[in-house]
């Protein structure tokens, strides 16, 4: 898909996606408890952000339309090659840096913070790109070193343990 | 007469060896962040933040301004010997920076950028002193309808700054306004879109925001890019001062960038991207050499560095006086200073005058340091782009994730944190203007 068509194709579905929050959000907020009546105030605020918003996303829902026409209507040639190298997406590590960090915290819960935090990095290492074991483990082992010194005794958070063996070992750590 | 007494106070505060490791510590922090791309100065502050308790503000304050003026000047160094630009207002210094390197005049390119730097923050810094005072003096005979006067028009600047598209950076405004509605409203005490969870009673708190949006995007942005990052890096074998000469001839330009600079910085905004193309143009213009501009003119690195220098300095006059940011890392500045409990406008001017004078001072003294380190040792320092960055990301990704749990000891912040890195992801892929939507958070609770 050209550039300007993929721009359009963006447009209209973040348009889209911005139309449907502030619709439900507006219903949303007719579910507040007495949000009618000396409370409307509390309501009219983000209402009137919300149907201001729902405005905007229509205009530029019809100018993405309006683009995606007139360039159709050129007979615009399909184009194989990107306009900046930069945007090339790739889609698994995109799903991975999405999810990871989420699994990473509720793994932080179940095996500490001790343990999960190695597999987080060496994950990340791995997949862009690095692949000498000897980097992954020095580097990992090296990043629950700092952040338990930093983080555990200076700052004084209180890192995750999780449950029975991990719990015993990781108290022994911090 | 107040004048040259805020620049005394100022300067004697900072100068107590404790203050001065302090600001050092600040620099060399912030110039490591300027020179990694991707980091910036952004990155620099919102990771130092959960370090700072137990610190004095004043302290705090020194370091983040250092970093914060350190990392605009960093981001010129990959510029010119990678092609890279280490932060998004570096750009322009790509177009003549690189090719000059590759002409065996890295050093010159360097030692410039670092002297345009320089001057930019040490006007910047001027520009702090004189006009932050007068803004706040007025400031303080503000009413609530004054007060949403300046957010509206807060707003409305960046939104037509939007790099070309005010319909896409509208949208990002108001989308940051609702987002700082969730919580319980304050005047009326109802729940707006807490969704029953106690988290969200309190709202989005700005740091875990600012980090995600910021910070977390960048590495997505970066980390998920397929593209093989072309890193030529020019080496520099020798290094050569700057004729004398060469310095004279370039001040005019320097003069004429700051004041670009000082224009565009004072406006709510990403001001430091705009200011540099708009006083690279301007010197291309005044420039007998036009055509050389984009081969390896001197002057385009300077007039960028220059300006961006400036904007540095000058976004915080309405930072500091008006509590409205004039750029990504003002708004930073002002999630720091909430932490530490300080609302910056015109009561913070006037109940801790010696921190904001202090702050001032330290942009001085970073615009000396860049100097001294820009002439030199910046070659040296430089080798930290060859980390590869595949070790770098998780380290950062793990600073923003605990970092903003230490903050209020939450783990739900650092949820928050991914959730806001993805969004910011997007908002970049698909060009919402992420200083529109932070504005739009900030600016919020004064139009509300």
């Amino acid at each position: 898909m050209s550039d300007s068509n993929s721009e359009s194709t963006n447009d209209i579905v973040a348009a889209s996606i911005f139309l449907t929050l502030s619709l439900l959000m507006l219903w949303g907020l007719t579910r507040i408890p007495g949000y009618s009546g000396p409370n409307i105030r509390a309501v009219l605020w983000p209402g009137g952000i919300l149907i201001a918003l729902a405005i905007c996303s229509i205009g530029l829902f019809i100018r993405g339309a309006k683009k995606l026409v007139v360039s159709r209507k050129r007979g615009e040639i399909s184009s194989h090659e990107i306009s900046a190298k930069y945007e090339r997406v790739s889609i698994p590590r995109l799903l991975f840096f999405i999810f990871a960090p989420f699994i990473y915290l509720s793994l932080c819960l179940v095996i500490g913070f001790a343990f999960a935090t190695p597999i987080i990095v060496a994950g990340v290492m791995r997949i862009l790109g690095e692949k000498r074991i000897g980097w992954l483990m020095m580097v990992s082992f090296f990043a629950v070193g700092l952040f338990v010194v930093l983080f555990g005794r200076i700052v004084g958070v209180p890192l995750p343990r999780g449950f029975g063996l991990f719990r015993s070992i990781s108290t022994v750590l911090y | 007469m107040a004048f040259f007494e805020n620049i005394v106070s100022g300067f004697i505060f900072i100068m107590v060896p404790m203050r001065l490791i302090a600001l050092l510590f600040g620099f060399l922090l912030g110039l490591t962040f300027g020179i990694i791309p991707g980091l910036g100065s952004v990155t620099a502050i919102l990771l130092v933040l959960p370090f700072s308790f137990g610190m004095e503000p004043e302290t705090l304050f020194i370091i983040l301004s250092a970093s914060y003026c350190a990392a605009l000047y960093g981001g010129s160094v990959p510029a010119i010997l990678f092609n890279t630009p280490g932060t998004a207002s570096a750009i322009m210094t790509t177009l003549d920076g690189y090719p000059l390197a590759r002409q065996g005049r890295g050093s010159e390119a360097l030692s410039m950028s670092a002297i345009g730097s320089s001057f930019g923050s040490i006007i910047g810094a001027m520009c702090l002193f004189a006009f932050t005072p007068w803004l706040a003096n007025i400031a303080l005979s503000f009413g609530p309808t004054e007060y949403f006067a300046l957010a509206v028009f807060g707003m409305s600047a960046v939104t037509s700054l939007g790099r070309g598209n005010q319909l896409k950076s509208l949208i990002a405004a108001l989308l940051g306004v609702l987002v700082a509605t969730v919580g319980v409203d304050n005047f009326q005490g109802l729940d707006r879109f807490t969704f029953g969870t106690k988290y969200l009673l309190s709202g989005f708190v700005i740091v875990p925001v600012l980090i995600g949006t910021f910070a977390v995007s960048e590495i997505l942005k970066r980390s998920t890019s397929s593209a093989a990052f072309s890193q030529t890096q020019v080496k520099v074998t020798s290094f050569r001062l700057p004729r004398l000469g060469t310095v004279v001839r370039q001040l005019p330009n320097m003069v004429r960038s700051s004041l670009i600079g000082l224009l565009i910085g004072v406006l709510p905004g990403e001001g430091g991207a705009i200011a540099c193309t708009i006083s690279y143009n301007e010197a291309r213009r005044w420039s007998k050499h036009g055509e050389r501009f984009g081969k390896g003119a001197i002057e385009g690195v300077v007039a960028a560095e220059t300006a961006n220098n400036t904007v540095g300095g000058t976004a915080l006059i309405p930072t500091l006086a008006l509590g409205v940011p004039g750029s990504p890392t003002a708004a930073a500045l002002i999630g720091a200073f909430l932490i530490v409990g300080l609302n910056p406008g015109p009561q913070l001017i006037i109940s801790r005058p010696t921190m904001v004078h202090a702050i001032f001072a330290t942009i001085f003294v970073s615009g000396i340091l860049i100097l001294l380190f820009g002439i030199g040792p910046i070659r040296f320092i430089a080798k930290i782009i060859e980390v590869p960055y595949s070790m770098i990301a998780p380290l950062i990704l793990l600073f923003a994730l605990w970092g903003t749990v230490s903050i209020r000891k939450n783990l739900w912040d650092a949820v928050v944190v991914m959730f806001f890195g993805v969004v910011g992801y997007f908002f970049r892929k698909y060009q919402f203007s992420l200083i529109a939507f932070t504005l739009g958070f900030i600016l919020c609770n004064l139009s509300h």
